[in-house]
């Protein structure tokens, strides 16, 4: 997202569904995988056999971070997993990058049985200092009237490089969930598609980020109205520290035959420092006369008066801005069903913001 | 008896413009001090700047607390001494709830874990005393309140934090009586002998149930005229022009409006 290339990066990715003029700078990101070689991932990989049909839907999808993207993730996968899920099933996975692990090619593929609900939580996490690279694709086929609640957090260094392609399929009143959280000190594109191919089939996304240092964060959301009375919800809040820097494109693509279909997205940037920058780009495109589409933007520093206001009652300005970054983002974060992992990240707020 | 307050030869400037110039004042313990004045004489950056907002300026002159100079430290830091500052204008915060935000900056001030449960029973006669309903607590600070209930929610978090000297920067104007009744009440429960209170006001409800000790009257940013509750009974009837007299200005016709400057 970045209106000049970084060093040594040429690869392009999330390029937007209608690319406005060039000097904007938001029509694509930088992927950052040009060192994208295969290397074993000690950890132990998911249980089922990938279903090949659905690897060919992800590959004819035109979704995700881009062709070069999805197939260096096929070729180079290190991390393979199927989850057929039913009612009440709960997956929970954490992937750590390191020294010994320094490249996660994850490949996965969810698909939900009819009118069944379950939920799974993808944790990924780097440690600082460590150059890492990661280049994930999530398929997710929801059979009619099923509904998924995927929470994706993800933590990573300053030296880390994440791409996430999740592209879902969405039946007749299916609907998928995603909670994003990010916490992130490096380069990460966070490219989210969603086919709403059923009539009534809906998506929600809900997302959080703490971005810092020289972190670049790419949050692209393609949501593909196509079956009658489909629905989407596009939630983003977050903090910007030192040198960070976010986009956020969204678009809301109403195609022939979503009559009734409604969709909105919001994002909310808070900028604690000078040098951090946020971008967003919402775009609506119809191409049917039945639809509303909403969409809200704003970025900004916290207001003095609101700071004087809470550091007069005895808190100090960071404590007083860590409060407020909490308050936007507490309820994607209450979303996360797993008490520690946000004890977790309400810790690395503090640490961010407040220490 | 030795001041809890000592404003020395305080000039203060918003921006480049000069507001206070020259201001002394001394506030002991227990006293009740009211600082009047007509529109844009500098009440209100009086508390401010003792408060520390980063927009005013300090240029001359000292302000100590307790014998200690306070002007290098930041507002939180006044805070923490025992300075409070009930705001004519209390600032909306989505997302942190009353409840939230008293727990968080009583743990502050007082520098100690809170349990919650415990906190929120200690909370319930200040309720009753403000005549809040305990749904208060869980709505978000000031957002979408009545100009009573934010005076109110003000009220409530001094009696938490519990300072040593409480500033009341009034604009009673839009406030209904029993708000301004119930505030004035709560605050003279509140004093002691070892508290004392600085009222910025124009009407003279807020002082229902306090008797102020001293009437301070600013004008042009200087301290023109001090004296006991009488004066402030005299500029409640008369207005501001007899002082411009004795002072040897030209009198003015009398704002009607309330808003503080």
């Amino acid at each position: 997202m970045d209106p000049k290339a970084p060093e040594g990066l040429s690869l392009k990715g999330s390029v937007l569904p209608n690319i406005t003029f060039r000097w904007t700078g938001v029509n694509y990101a930088y992927t950052g995988l040009e060192d994208l070689a295969y290397q074993n991932y000690s950890f132990e990989t998911g249980e089922g056999e990938l279903d090949p049909k659905l690897e060919d839907a992800l590959e004819n999808s035109g979704l995700g971070i881009s062709k070069e993207a999805l197939q260096a993730n096929k070729d180079l996968a290190n991390f393979t997993n199927y989850l057929e899920l039913g009612e009440g099933d709960e997956v929970k996975m954490s992937l750590v990058l390191n020294k010994e692990n320094p490249v996660l090619v994850d490949r996965q593929q969810i698909v939900l049985k009819e009118g069944q609900h379950a939920r799974v939580l993808v944790d990924i996490s780097s440690e600082d200092d460590v150059k890492v690279l990661r280049n994930g694709t999530i398929y997710i086929d929801a059979k009619e009237d099923s509904v998924l609640d995927l929470v994706l957090v993800s933590r990573f260094g300053k030296d880390a490089t994440s791409n996430i392609s999740i592209v879902s399929k969405v039946s007749d009143g299916a609907e998928v969930n995603i909670v994003n959280a990010e916490v992130s000190a490096g380069r990460v594109l966070f490219n989210y598609a969603a086919d709403l191919v059923g009539i009534d089939a809906q998506t929600n996304v809900s997302t959080a980020y703490i971005a810092s240092e020289e972190a670049s964060l790419d949050l692209y959301y393609n949501i593909l109205h196509k079956g009658a009375e489909t629905l989407s919800d596009i939630q983003a809040n977050g903090a910007l520290l030192d040198k960070a820097h976010k986009a956020f494109r969204g678009t809301l693509d109403f195609k022939e035959g979503s009559e009734g279909a409604k969709g909105n997205e919001e994002e909310y940037a808070i900028l604690l420092s000078p040098d951090a920058k946020s971008i967003a780009v919402p775009l609506l495109l119809s191409h049917e006369e039945e639809v509303e589409g909403n969409h809200a933007a704003s970025a900004g520093r916290i207001d003095e008066e609101m700071l004087f206001y809470l550091t007069s009652r005895g808190i100090n300005r960071k404590q007083a801005e860590g409060l407020i970054v909490a308050a936007r983002i507490t309820p994607t974060l209450d979303k996360i069903f797993d008490d520690e992992l946000r004890e977790i990240i309400m810790k690395e707020l503090e640490e961010r913001i407040v220490l | 008896m030795s001041c809890l307050v000592e404003l020395k030869n305080v000039s203060v400037n918003v921006e480049d413009k000069q507001i206070l110039n020259g201001v002394d004042l001394c506030i002991n313990p227990g006293e009740v001090h009211v600082i009047m004045g007509p529109n844009g004489a500098g009440k209100s950056t009086l508390a401010n700047a003792i408060m520390a907002h980063p927009k005013y300026t300090l240029t001359q002159g000292d302000i100590l607390f307790e014998g200690e100079s306070i002007v290098e430290l930041s507002a939180d830091e006044r805070a923490r001494k025992g300075i409070f500052l009930s705001f004519q204008t209390p600032i909306e915060v989505p997302g942190i709830t009353v409840e939230e935000f008293l727990r968080t900056t009583k743990a502050q001030v007082s520098d100690e874990k809170i349990s919650i449960l415990k906190f929120k029973k200690s909370l319930m006669p200040h309720l009753k005393d403000l005549d809040l309903d305990e749904e208060y607590l869980d709505r978000y600070l000031n957002v979408g309140f009545s100009g009573g209930e934010k005076k109110k929610t003000e009220i409530l978090q001094m009696k938490v934090l519990d300072p040593k000297f409480i500033m009341l920067d009034e604009a009673d104007s839009g406030l209904d009586v029993d708000a301004v009744r119930i505030v004035s009440e709560n605050v003279a429960k509140f004093m002691d002998e070892t508290k004392s209170l600085l009222i910025i006001t124009h009407h003279s409800e807020i002082l229902t149930s306090i008797e102020p000790d001293f009437v301070h009257v600013i004008m042009n940013g200087k301290l023109v005229k001090s004296g006991n509750a009488a004066l402030g009974e005299r500029i409640q009837k008369e207005g501001f022009n007899f002082i411009r007299e004795e002072l040897g200005l030209k009198p003015v016709e009398e704002e009607s409006s309330a808003q503080e400057a």
